[in-house]
């Protein structure tokens, strides 16, 4: 009884900690606030953050507990663009915050032409994800 | 010498096409004398968009209707951002469709982030490990740390957002929105608004 109060606490524990910390990223990074705001809805934040979190439970269940939807497989071609365009704004929200366009191009390209940097970005970033899971020998 | 004292506001929101007063912009006082004839001071008409007043706009318009004799002295901040907002929101008729996208964007976004955790660390694994380590027993099933570990991740966001009683404080979401929201309006008034456009 003693054991499974312990694993109780350690795993309600390891939980919180998880939680807290991928929302903490997730705000820090602006993504949250930035969604709130894109959205152009009244709701407030945490109803965003409700449904990240409801993405949080939705993956324990498959990732912990086996539990699986069985759609049919074209269904993942649209799952897989939402997770694609979410890593895409992390990656970028990531660069923001690092200052990374200011620190790497602010002296070499106008801002007139920072768009056009963007753009090249979302190419390369699109061709260099498909070579990889084209030509997976590549990377052997 | 009556002295006027005038305080201008940091920023303000108002209806296009409305006459803009010298009320609307800044807070005024001034000893044994009312102020609300001044108040009434039209400045111009609100334009779309953002547009600065500056003190020197408010001393022509004030100028005008004070009596002689009276002072001007300013306080306050050094200008008056005013936004023009229109008098009724269109709604967009693809606005909830882009709420549900990003719905589904944070939903999904927030699963391949902790499914990619999981896949890092081994996660069925971990609590195995851990679950070994406390009871001795390899067979004793990691599931009483993995259920109470997935209802964690629930409570970890609730202590965040602090549901369900009453706060006074604005928890980080809420702050970090805020924080984010000022920071587009004063990138959206600098990028209107301009230091030479001041008409």
């Amino acid at each position: 009884m003693v054991e499974h109060a312990i694993l109780i606490l350690a795993g309600l524990g390891q939980g919180l900690l998880v939680s807290g910390a991928i929302m903490l990223i997730v705000t820090i990074l602006d993504i949250l606030p930035r969604f709130c705001v894109l959205s152009g809805m009244k709701w407030g934040i945490n109803v965003w953050a409700v449904i990240f979190a409801s993405g949080l439970g939705f993956a324990c269940l498959g990732s912990l507990f086996g539990v699986t939807l069985n759609l049919p497989v074209w269904t993942n071609a649209v799952v897989f663009m939402f997770c694609g365009a979410y890593l895409g704004v992390l990656l970028m929200a990531l660069a923001e915050t690092l200052d990374l366009f200011p620190a790497s191009l602010g002296k070499i390209v106008p801002s007139d032409a920072m768009k056009a940097v963007l753009i090249l970005l979302v190419i390369g970033k699109i061709t260099g994800s498909i070579i990889y899971w084209l030509f997976p020998q590549l990377w052997k | 010498m009556a002295v006027l004292y005038v305080g201008l506001k940091a920023s303000i929101k108002k209806t296009q096409k409305t006459e803009l007063r010298v009320g609307d912009v800044a807070q005024l006082f001034m000893e044994d004398t009312s102020v609300a004839p001044f108040l009434d001071a039209v400045l111009g008409v609100v334009q779309p968009g953002w547009r600065v007043i500056r003190p020197v706009q408010v001393v022509q318009t004030l100028v005008q209707v004070l009596p002689e004799g009276t002072s001007i002295q300013m306080i306050g901040e050094q200008k008056c951002m005013v936004q023009g907002i229109p008098a009724t929101r269109e709604k967009h008729p693809f606005a909830r469709l882009g709420a549900v996208v990003i719905g589904m964007l944070l939903f999904f976004g927030g699963a391949l982030t902790l499914m990619n955790f999981h896949a890092d660390v081994d996660m069925p694994r971990v609590h195995a490990l851990i679950s070994t380590l406390i009871t001795g027993n390899e067979n004793a099933g990691a599931l009483w740390i993995s259920i109470p570990y997935s209802i964690g991740i629930g409570l970890g966001v609730i202590f965040f957002t602090g549901f369900g009683k009453k706060r006074s404080n604005p928890n980080f979401f809420e702050l970090e929105e805020q924080e984010y929201r000022d920071k587009v309006e004063k990138y959206l008034q600098k990028n209107e608004a301009g230091d030479t456009k001041d008409g």
